[in-house]
């Protein structure tokens, strides 16, 4: 199931379970430089009202999620990583964020991509519904290169840059009426009604 | 210990010192017959759209069959053609022919089929990368059923027939022109076949845009006769440079 909210309740357990499942991936496996909120829960600056949380999810709870922020308000290619981007950054009411693609190590590979499609279709879906034409993004190299290559309307924002000893590379992507039919033909998107609810565990 | 059976063996060596067409394929009609199968058609698809000197198409199948049947314009209608070309081994029709998926125009071309004395048959897929699509079909008029070991002899005979057919031909025997593409070149292909922009690809690849444009001129001059991009993404699939693969990445994301 996927669920969309805009903010977060630390006492809704889908939500904690989110955070946690944050802080595992890029804390704990990652190693990320990040703050950890109560001992448990991977929240920064960028969390609040104004972010949208895409989350899958099944009866055990959070199997999976991405955060949107807008663009029109402190966000992290914005405020961070500036220096990724040799062209403007895109910003403005039509014009997102993706970040925190959190997909647990829990879920094995398969299970990943299949709940990585599943984020994406949706975020698409809601795209669309919203008018979200741009997102943007922050992504490993290799990340990226696997972003640019699925279908889409995607381009580089600038060569990729080593940043605090992180390397790291920004994207954008546009979103039109046939952005779910170009990720149809890489097998990345599901339409909402067929898309299965429980993930792989 | 396995055997391998004598009619295989003594087909591969005569098939192998065979030096014209004809001579390649009265070996394979007789072998043909031998494993009961009295039809034998190897094709590249497009020959049968039209004639070409590098195109394979040798058959008995009785006069003007294709003409009519298997081919509107510039498509291929025939069932069991537009089955095989989806698999890598051999198919034996019509038994194993996806028949929910057809029309009336398929389910006619099987029936003027077993009139003409093409009641069954076993088709093996001969795709080589850069070259046209091809197969090798063994049909007979009888209805009883053809045992596994006739289907595997049908199977390597069949390759080992479209293979000497490439040789004789002349296909497969010039410079690779892949093989001189070198990785950092290739990679430039791969991202124009995602549509991407010379600084798009220098920014994807860290150089600069100005190395991007002598990777991609060496590319154009290496391949020869290519003047857009387009022509050069069709190229670099045809030779099997890139593939048609979807994206699917084990990272985890941001």
């Amino acid at each position: 199931m996927i669920r969309i909210t805009h903010g977060f309740d630390l006492t809704d357990p889908l939500d904690t379970g989110m955070f946690e499942d944050r802080r595992r991936l890029f804390i704990d496996l990652m190693r990320w430089n990040l703050p950890v909120t109560a001992g448990r829960y991977e929240i920064d600056q960028f969390d609040g009202v104004r972010a949208t949380y895409i989350v899958t999810h099944d009866r055990r709870g959070h199997c999976g999620s991405m955060r949107l922020l807008p663009s029109t308000r402190p966000h992290i290619l914005g405020e961070l990583f500036a220096a990724l981007a040799d062209r403007p950054v895109p910003r403005g009411r039509d014009t997102c964020e993706i970040t925190r693609l959190c997909l647990p190590a829990r879920l094995g590979a398969a299970g990943r991509l299949a709940v990585r499609n599943r984020l994406i279709s949706a975020m698409v879906d809601h795209a669309l519904a919203h008018g979200i034409r741009t997102l943007t993004g922050v992504v490993r190299p290799a990340f990226r290169d696997a972003v640019l290559a699925m279908g889409w309307d995607a381009a580089p924002l600038g060569p990729v840059r080593t940043i605090d000893g992180m390397t790291l590379g920004a994207f954008r992507i546009g979103i039109t009426a046939d952005t779910p039919a170009q990720l149809a033909g890489t097998g990345i998107y599901i339409p909402s009604p067929a898309r299965p609810a429980a993930a792989a565990a | 210990m396995i055997r391998v059976p004598r009619l295989f063996i003594e087909f591969y060596d005569l098939a192998r010192a065979a030096d014209d067409c004809e001579a390649l394929m009265r070996l394979l009609v007789d072998v043909a017959l031998d494993l009961g199968f009295d039809r034998v058609a190897m094709l590249h698809t497009a020959a049968l759209i039209r004639r070409h000197p590098w195109l394979i198409r040798f058959d008995n199948y009785p006069f003007g069959w294709d003409r009519r049947l298997v081919v509107r314009g510039y498509r291929v209608i025939d069932p069991v053609l537009m089955a095989v070309r989806r698999r890598e081994s051999g198919l034996l029709w019509p038994d194993g022919l996806p028949g929910a998926q057809f029309g009336d125009l398929q389910k006619t071309i099987l029936e003027e089929g077993k009139r003409c004395g093409i009641r069954q048959g076993f088709t093996v897929p001969a795709n080589v990368p850069g070259e046209p699509e091809g197969s090798i079909s063994f049909a007979t008029r009888s209805t009883r059923r053809i045992g596994w070991e006739r289907l595997m002899l049908a199977d390597a005979i069949g390759r080992t027939a479209f293979d000497q057919m490439r040789r004789i031909m002349g296909l497969g025997i010039g410079p690779d022109a892949a093989a001189s593409i070198t990785e950092r070149e290739r990679e430039c292909i791969y991202w124009i076949a995602h549509g991407k922009s010379n600084q798009d690809v220098a920014d994807l690849l860290g150089i600069d845009v100005e190395t991007v444009r002598t990777y991609l001129k060496r590319v154009f001059l290496k391949l020869g006769r290519l003047n857009t991009r387009s022509q050069l993404v069709y190229e670099a699939m045809r030779l099997g440079l890139i593939d048609a693969l979807p994206s699917v990445s084990s990272e985890r994301g941001t």
